[in-house]
């Protein structure tokens, strides 16, 4: 099954405490937030997901407070208190660590210099207390396949 | 009057469910749709689905609960209003059964054993299954999320089919079954009633006599027959046979309304 991740301010409950409504995918500006049909299972049908490789999450903030249920945590403002998961490298397919100069992800990480740093061989390295899981690093990363993924945490 | 604005409201409801996509880009703090909405900042949720996530998570918090007050409150002073006034899925059954009628319709009774025992039952398997059913058999919730996924994603998904399907159902077993008998928003909405709610009653004074003239049976649109006792839990106050009883018999009319 594709791998997907919820919006900002899901919790481990969140599919218990989802009403479905589809607002948060309704605000969405960047068209990140999608409603699930039957692709992931009929458990999950109308629940909002993000596939970051396609369209990762801006942190606008907007999705927390409409959410009627509070499947969202609405008290949710700060970007870098987001949690949606967690970003990693796989050593054997990034261009830094094979010897080609490539910081796409380090530059558009917008927790910038904090969740992704370079360290003094160039390559970089996920800070995974600062990573919020955003996948903007997961969507820039230009080998095919990205060499740096982020899952989410499971919620069922 | 009243028939003049039920149908301004009918379609001023669609054309928003439309609209809401467009207007919420416009920061004007509009978003949802009839599980859920919020208008300039006041959330309105369906009753139900708030008593199935209660259910679902054994907690609420008062944000949640404060946005069912406005729905129980139109449904505690005039009844079943929502589904005559606002829903579209009774529209497109309205409207589609206006235009092609069905002769000599079987006239159904008010009864809400139907409906309570689907709602029991389904609230039990909640309890078990842990799986939110009545989100899903919620047709006002669908048809109005699927509406404005179509509008923002450009994408039909099966639910058109399934929904043709019960049109067709609706045509060829029994018409409006499914408000009248299964639509659990609705059903629980129905039983949401006080003494005082607003309802449709026979004039008791004796100098008004109903002629019999039956045009209150047809003009309904659940199929009901207003002359009888009981038309609740089913009528949904839409006083389309008051409106018609009024024009025939002007201020002698057997037929008023009563909160």
């Amino acid at each position: 099954m594709k791998r997907y991740l919820r919006p900002p301010g899901a919790k481990k409950d969140f599919l218990k405490k989802c009403i479905r409504c589809g607002k948060c995918y309704q605000v969405c500006p960047y068209k990140t937030i999608r409603l699930a049909f039957l692709e992931f299972g009929i458990h999950n049908l109308y629940t909002p997901f993000i596939i970051p490789r396609e369209v990762p999450c801006y942190l606008c903030m907007k999705c927390p407070p409409v959410c009627p249920s509070g499947a969202l945590d609405r008290s949710l403002t700060e970007k870098t208190k987001v949690k949606m998961g967690v970003a990693k490298i796989d050593e054997k397919k990034c261009l830094a660590y094979l010897g080609t100069l490539c910081r796409s992800c380090y530059q558009n990480c917008p927790i910038f210099n904090e969740a992704i740093t370079i360290d003094d061989e160039l390559k970089p390295k996920v800070n995974k207390d600062k990573c919020v899981g955003c996948g903007i690093c997961e969507n820039v990363c230009p080998v095919e396949d990205a060499a740096i993924i982020v899952s989410g945490e499971k919620d069922d | 009057m009243i028939r003049i604005l039920r149908r301004v409201c009918q379609i001023l409801a669609f054309l928003i469910i439309l609209a809401i996509p467009y207007l919420n880009s416009k920061e004007l703090n509009i978003a949802g749709n009839l599980y859920s909405s919020t208008f300039f900042g006041i959330d309105i949720t369906d009753p139900l689905i708030f008593l199935q996530n209660v259910i679902l998570n054994r907690s609420f918090d008062l944000k949640f609960f404060l946005s069912i007050a406005i729905p129980v409150i139109i449904a505690l002073v005039l009844g079943k209003v929502f589904c005559s006034y606002l829903c579209p899925v009774n529209t497109v059954f309205e409207w589609l059964n206006k235009l092609y009628p069905r002769k000599n319709a079987k006239h159904v009774k008010g009864n809400g054993r139907v409906t309570f025992t689907l709602l029991l039952v389904v609230t039990i398997s909640v309890v078990f299954t842990r799986f939110p059913i009545f989100t899903y058999l919620s047709l006002p919730g669908i048809f109005s999320l699927e509406v404005q996924k179509v509008v923002l994603s450009k994408t039909f998904s099966f639910f058109w089919l399934a929904f043709i399907f019960l049109i067709l159902l609706d045509f060829i077993l029994k018409r409006r079954f499914w408000c009248n008998y299964i639509c659990p928003q609705g059903g629980f909405i129905g039983f949401l009633k006080t003494p005082r709610t607003l309802k449709v009653v026979k004039n008791k004074d004796k100098t008004v006599k109903c002629t019999g003239c039956g045009k209150c049976v047809s003009s309904c649109p659940l199929y009901l027959n207003p002359m009888e006792e009981n038309i609740y839990p089913q009528c949904y106050n839409c006083l389309e046979c008051v409106q018609t009883c009024k024009k025939i018999h002007k201020d002698y009319a057997p037929l008023s309304i009563k909160f």
